[in-house]
């Protein structure tokens, strides 16, 4: 799948925003993705055999061609994912109203009231009575009370919108300092989403995982629900995200450690690859100590958590180095 | 004698804590290494500049003092090549 | 008498039932079970009803009374290291301590002949955890030694394929260095902040009284960020005992601890002398729910060491057994100073470690104090005798001849039952209780929670 961020312009300022445009990322270099970036976006997805692309931002559905991207898209057989905090304007809100159904898919972010837990929906109202069963509900966990978001079972049965929930641990932005969940807050964070987990699946309406979560913050028992997640994996790896400039990174929280500018010729599998070799030797950080003599570390099992999370645990020269361009040169693992 | 006081972390080189030791890489170079006790003691201290480098070494691994400086001395010609430390210039 | 019947005589088995409200909060100290029932519940049970047979099998009391360690090795949950006696700061209140112009630290060679004991012992009783926890003065003043501690812990685990756990209690005033490498390296750090600036001030401050608020608070963040569970310990006198809630609410917002503790203050000739007075029973228990309240809004524990709920024995090393050995190398199961326990006429040393890697424990020093240690009588027909046990040896059961219940057991009491109370998912019950006088003056007058003793007129 394709990420392509087509604005850094957020309407709204969430303090675990990792993305990072309201506070100085790189995308306020380019406040909006050229039109002929985002052709060369399209023609990269579908050279890599995707059916769907996804927007993101910034808030994309302020971008001011929106309503065009979506419509070339769709033109081209991509359905598109949106993923919006729902403060869209109403050429947006209509688009995506007017579009087929069936290749539309609004990710909305729904944020939770502190103390209430109750979701802050009122600018998002029409949205969610618009676009009813075209949403889906993701929430990022950035503290330990927001695992228990059990208001969002009743929020999708009223609007009738789709009965899934995409859930995200906020991670933290490498260099950055936006509001994240801290590892040791991840087995209560398992403990409140495995009964909220099977909550939901008793009303059939499934929870589906977004990256950085790891098996061990999960209770034993609740390994198949785990294996029910619709979104994404548990693990970290890279899907890339295509910032406005037409650069390519691994992902937000870890935009400062390597970029490249997409090629017109490479597909997804190679520029993963790319990435994968870039990335390599920085994977020996772990998001614990403990997680080195992990079982499900040595058995891939666990991909070792956030690299942007694990990579906090660095001493040594770090700052200066991260942005550094690895050479071409082959890991080597060994005990000294 | 410590032979890893005329030497310092390398440019391009960071390291974590882990469970058994340390894990070191080295960006540069793109070797990523795990050091074990005892010789983890010896690498995060002389990183943090732990004042009796030799003396905890001996303490810490159940050696002589002579064989904590040897065990020093030969830590220290290996990480070197590996590039993780540089001799500091006079 | 069988182990059984000795676990019954010392009250660590059987129902408990404390008026709540105008119902009832039955508990099962030894299986943590609780519930909450009407007045015709207590008399069927009282009347010899089962449990099970009112549905409320979970309060069914087991036939094996659990742990008992009379009889048993010894058996330390714990290596304590005192790495030194000295400290970098002059707290009020403070009873472990001498300045830094006295006292000596811990020689590494005696430290790491303790962990080499300690870990043979963990090996040899089948344990995963090779557990170290380091006290003192400030553990931190003795580096060669912490140095030692740290890594000689992590060597000696990795030999034995035993998982090290490292925990310290320190007061943070020191550079970011050392608090990184503590959050590298420690499991559990208990970090005493007792709350902003001018809380902390007066309560913890330098030599000469110079504030070390700001020091504190850029370890607690950087310990923040580390992966170390960080415990935030609050000191609780007369000047911040109304602020509690709103100091747990700041801290769990600025530094995202695993837990916030609560401690009233002991009052002592040097807590006098620097002005600060202990909190009431009440002020201590009212201020400690609602910062529960606000801990739980937040995803975080709020605890107090007389009331942990599922804990068996008490906080007191005293009775578990403890090993504490201070930098001359005695063993003892006590952190206080030594002077302190002989105030009290007991002796809690129980053995001798020396550099040359022999640790001698004295048998009959470790019976001689089980038995000192044993729940105190009064404590028997308390409901809190599993989790709280007496308290502190020396400074509160007096060496096991607690006589009448002070204001730490009416502390200790009330936020029990409310800590019950959440637990049964009705906190707002807690908040009742606490609010009302007479209430509180019911569990209080309460001579005896024992559902065997429990009278229509209670």
């Amino acid at each position: 799948m394709a990420n392509i961020c087509i604005t850094g312009v957020c309407n709204r300022a969430c303090s675990y925003c990792f993305a990072g445009f309201n506070v100085g990322g790189a995308a306020k270099e380019l406040a909006y993705m050229s039109w002929e970036t985002y052709l060369r976006a399209l023609e990269y997805a579908l050279r890599s055999g995707m059916d769907h692309v996804r927007l993101l931002g910034g808030e994309p559905t302020i971008h001011p061609r929106f309503t065009q991207m979506v419509e070339e898209a769709l033109g081209r057989n991509l359905s598109v994912r949106v993923f919006s905090n729902g403060l869209m304007p109403e050429r947006a809100l209509a688009a995506l109203q007017d579009a087929p159904a069936e290749h539309i898919i609004v990710l909305l972010n729904v944020n939770l009231l502190p103390g209430t837990l109750q979701p802050d929906i009122e600018p998002q109202r029409r949205v969610l009575e618009r676009l009813g069963s075209r949403v889906t509900v993701g929430l990022n966990i950035s503290q330990p009370s927001y695992s228990q978001p059990y208001p969002l079972l009743g929020l999708i049965r009223r609007y009738g919108l789709a009965p899934t929930i995409r859930v995200g641990i906020a991670h933290p932005r490498l260099g950055g300092t936006n509001a994240a969940l801290h590892p040791r807050y991840y087995p209560v964070v398992g403990r409140n989403l495995a009964k909220f987990m099977a909550a939901a699946k008793n009303e059939g309406i499934s929870v589906g995982l977004d990256c950085g979560f790891v098996p061990c913050m999960f209770p034993e028992d609740v390994q198949e629900l785990l294996r029910d997640q619709q979104f994404g994996s548990t693990a970290c790896h890279p899907i890339l995200d295509i910032l406005p400039s037409g650069d390519v990174i691994a992902c937000y929280p870890l935009e400062k450690v390597h970029r490249v500018p997409l090629g017109e010729t490479s597909g997804a599998q190679e520029m993963c690859e790319l990435f994968r070799r870039k990335l390599g030797p920085l994977r020996t950080a772990l998001l614990l100590a403990e997680c080195s003599g992990c079982a499900a570390w040595r058995e891939h099992a666990c991909q070792g958590g956030c690299l942007a999370a694990s990579l906090r645990r660095m001493r040594g020269n770090v700052p200066g180095q991260l942005a550094r361009v690895l050479r071409e040169a082959p890991v080597i693992l060994r005990s000294a | 004698m410590n032979r890893l006081a005329s030497f310092r972390l390398a440019g391009a080189v960071m390291w974590m804590v882990e469970g058994s030791g340390v894990a070191v890489i080295n960006l540069d170079s793109g070797l990523a290494a795990q050091i074990g006790y005892p010789q983890a003691a010896v690498w995060d201290m002389f990183c943090r500049g732990s004042a009796g480098l030799v003396e905890k070494t001996a303490v810490v691994a159940g050696i002589s003092v002579s064989e904590a400086e040897r065990m020093i001395a030969e830590a220290a010609e290996r990480w070197c090549v590996d590039g993780l430390i540089e001799e500091i210039a006079d | 008498m069988s182990e059984a019947a000795a676990a019954c005589a010392d009250g660590l088995v059987g129902l408990d039932v404390l008026p709540v409200c105008g119902r009832w909060l039955l508990y099962n100290g030894a299986t943590g079970a609780a519930a909450l029932v009407n007045t015709a519940a207590v008399r069927e049970l009282a009347m010899g009803a089962a449990p099970g047979a009112l549905g409320l099998a979970e309060l069914e009391v087991p036939e094996s009374p659990g742990e008992c360690v009379r009889g048993k090795t010894y058996a330390p949950p714990f290596l304590g290291l005192v790495t030194t006696r000295m400290c970098n700061l002059d707290c009020g209140y403070c009873g472990f301590r001498s300045p830094l112009a006295a006292g000596r630290c811990m020689e590494p060679r005696l430290a790491a002949a303790a962990i080499d004991w300690f870990a043979s012992l963990c090996r040899d009783s089948g344990r995963p955890e090779l557990s170290v926890h380091l006290f003192g003065g400030e553990p931190f003043v003795a580096r060669d030694a912490v140095d030692v501690v740290v890594h000689r812990t992590r060597a000696v685990a990795v030999e034995n394929g035993l998982r090290p756990r490292l925990e310290a209690a320190t007061n943070g005033f020191y550079g970011e260095a050392l608090a990184q490498f503590i959050g590298d390296y420690f499991q559990v750090v208990a970090l005493s902040l007792d709350g902003p600036p001018e809380i902390h001030n007066r309560h913890r401050p330098r030599p000469g009284g110079l504030p070390s608020y700001d020091n504190v608070a850029e370890t607690a963040g950087i310990l923040s960020d580390s992966n170390c569970e960080l415990i935030l310990r609050v000191c609780v006198s007369q000047l911040n005992a109304g602020r509690m809630a709103e100091t747990a609410a700041w801290f769990c917002e600025r530094f995202q601890p695993s837990a916030v503790h609560f401690e009233p203050l002991q009052a002592t000739l040097d807590s006098a002398a620097a002005g600060l007075q202990a909190p009431t029973a009440d002020q201590f228990a009212a201020g400690f729910v609602e910062a529960m309240e606000e801990g739980r809004h937040r995803g975080v524990g709020v605890g107090f060491s007389g009331s942990t709920l599922g804990r068996h024995g008490g906080f007191c090393p005293a009775a578990n057994d403890g090993a504490i050995i201070s930098p001359d190398g005695r063993v003892s199961c006590c952190y206080l100073l030594e002077e302190e326990w002989r105030a009290q006429g007991l002796d809690l040393n129980v053995g001798q470690a020396g550099t040359g890697g022999l640790v001698r424990i004295d048998t009959r020093s470790v019976a001689r104090i089980r038995e000192t240690a044993r729940l105190p009588h009064l404590c028997e027909s308390c409901f809190c005798r599993n989790t709280c046990a007496g308290g502190c040896l020396v400074n509160h059961s007096h060496g096991g001849k607690l006589k009448e219940r002070d204001s730490f057991c009416a502390a200790t009491r009330t936020i029990t039952a409310a800590r019950l109370l959440e637990h049964l998912g009705t906190p707002e019950m807690g908040r009742e209780m606490l609010l009302d006088a007479s209430a509180r003056a019911r569990i209080a007058a309460q001579d005896s929670d024992r559902l065997v003793d429990w009278r229509i007129e209670s």
